[in-house]
């Protein structure tokens, strides 16, 4: 690629986005330029975020839901919320935030899993969530009942601002309140007090991967 | 409703800081939060959880929080009887068993459950992390529906949204409290049918367009009698026969026919 054939992919994908209203992925911005691969479209991106950084533009380019897209600077936020005071959705409840980590993790996952790790039915919450557009159904359980199962939505990502879900922290990367588990393992006279493999607790223990394509859910999650 | 705590006594349940928990004016997402707050509280072993403890300031909680949240008290309620069922089988003599075989602790099960809800909601803490941040930036899009109802125009609410089964039931706490209060307490038997307060209902609502919730249930009735009104209600209810319907929270519950609440729209 020449010279100018890079600049000139650059402020297409400048234009682009900009004024797209969604995150936009390299090879979704490929598909709409001519003859430019996804990963000159990566290039010209990492471009047009060091132009921005030193520029000091009142923007930059965030890696959200697995694309890219122009944001205002935190800085700034005390300002530009006022513009959209009045439409600002509101944030999630505590219980809103439990469930969806569980659905993240878990995902897909039947209600009464959900139900299961939190102890309390999350019906309200579910339904909130859906309508929200941040979790959605993502097939049907094998078993008794064909139990609807449910996943997080790229909305999820995006509301988050998250580039993937895999951006999410691994298990073992929580600093887990009760860390000391090994201490009192044989002091109480209570026999195997503490998990010798913890294979019972690496409930978070699950594959991060791609939340689309799970429509046809099938046996192994009955 | 419990007094001091007895932190002391048991084997293996010797909490460093068994004082009394004020749980009254604190609010939790179910029990699982409950029982951490507790365990954090106390500042006792996860793996070596005072049960008796525990159980009892759970139930403090429980008692206090039960008739405002009666759409969790079955959750919290649930958690209680696993407590107690703990706590007894603490309390049993141990079997004498050979060093090799694996005793199970009772409050194994538990523990882990706790530890799982725990992990999770330290994931809940990190999406809300990112949730704030995530407001900070604003991109195109990122509002959903600007062109939403226009907000000059609300929409006409409904005076009298309908009532929901934990309306339902606070009322009725409400009312069973109240008669309790000027009643000793005796056991006698049932000697009326649902069919036969269903009828009553139907009476009722045969001669006057709506009637109360309250005024269903006859002064100087017997508690069981009440009980039975209350469940040809929610028969009635659920066949779509009546329908019941509030003008605000906690205000007074009106019951109509349903061809009377259909003119009524």
């Amino acid at each position: 690629m020449h010279g100018s054939d890079e600049s000139r992919t650059v402020e297409l994908v400048e234009a682009l986005l900009f004024a797209a209203d969604e995150p936009l992925s390299s090879r979704a911005l490929a598909a709409l330029l001519d003859d430019v691969t996804p990963a000159a479209v990566a290039g010209a991106v990492e471009r047009l975020r060091a132009d921005y950084l030193r520029e000091k533009r009142a923007f930059h380019i965030r890696e959200i839901a697995g694309g890219w897209q122009i944001v205002t600077r935190p800085e700034f936020a005390p300002w530009v919320s006022r513009l959209y005071a009045a439409s600002t959705t509101p944030r999630l409840t505590q219980a809103a935030l439990e469930t969806l980590a569980i659905v993240a993790y878990k995902q897909p996952a039947t209600r009464s899993e959900l139900e299961s790790i939190r102890g309390v039915t999350v019906d309200g919450v579910l339904r909130t969530l859906v309508e929200r557009g941040l979790v959605r159904v993502a097939g049907r359980a094998e078993g008794i009942g064909r139990p609807l199962l449910y996943g997080t939505t790229d909305h999820f990502l995006e509301y988050f601002g998250l580039p993937g879900l895999d951006a999410l922290p691994r298990p073992e990367e929580l600093e887990i309140l009760f860390a000391d588990r090994e201490r009192r393992a044989d002091t109480a006279g209570i026999g195997q007090a503490a998990p010798s493999g913890g294979d019972e607790i690496d409930a978070a223990e699950v594959e991060i991967g791609e939340s689309d394509g799970g429509e046809a859910a099938d046996g192994e999650h009955a | 409703m419990a007094g001091e705590s007895d932190g002391a006594g048991h084997v293996g349940e010797e909490a460093g800081a068994a004082h009394h928990v004020r749980l009254e004016s604190l609010d939790f997402e179910g029990p699982l939060d409950l029982l951490v707050y507790l365990v954090q509280k106390n500042e006792v072993d996860i793996w070596d959880i005072p049960i008796a403890l525990v159980a009892e300031q759970f139930m403090e909680y429980v008692n206090v929080m039960t008739p405002a949240r009666l759409e969790i008290a079955g959750d919290f309620l649930l958690m209680a009887a696993t407590l107690l069922r703990i706590k007894s089988q603490m309390l049993l003599p141990r079997p004498d068993v050979g060093e090799d075989e694996e005793i199970e602790d009772p409050r194994r099960e538990l523990v882990l459950k706790i530890i799982e809800y725990q992990q999770f909601r330290e994931i809940a803490d990190h999406l809300r992390e990112h949730e704030t941040d995530r407001r900070q930036e604003f991109a195109k899009g990122w509002l959903e529906a600007p062109e939403g109802p226009d907000p000059g125009e609300p929409p006409e609410p409904d005076p009298e949204r309908r009532a929901t089964l934990s309306d339902l039931l606070r009322a009725f706490a409400v009312l069973m409290r109240e008669q309790a209060r000027d009643r000793a307490v005796h056991v006698e038997p049932i000697r009326v049918t649902i069919e036969e307060k269903v009828a009553f209902v139907r009476e009722r609502l045969r001669r006057e367009e709506r009637t109360t919730f309250e005024d269903l249930f006859v002064a100087g009735e017997p508690r069981s009698h009440w009980i039975v009104t209350f469940v040809a209600l929610l028969e009635m209810a659920r066949e779509g026969e009546i329908r019941l319907r509030q003008g605000d929270s906690f205000g007074e519950i009106h019951v109509y026919a349903r061809e009377a609440d259909d003119a009524r729209q």
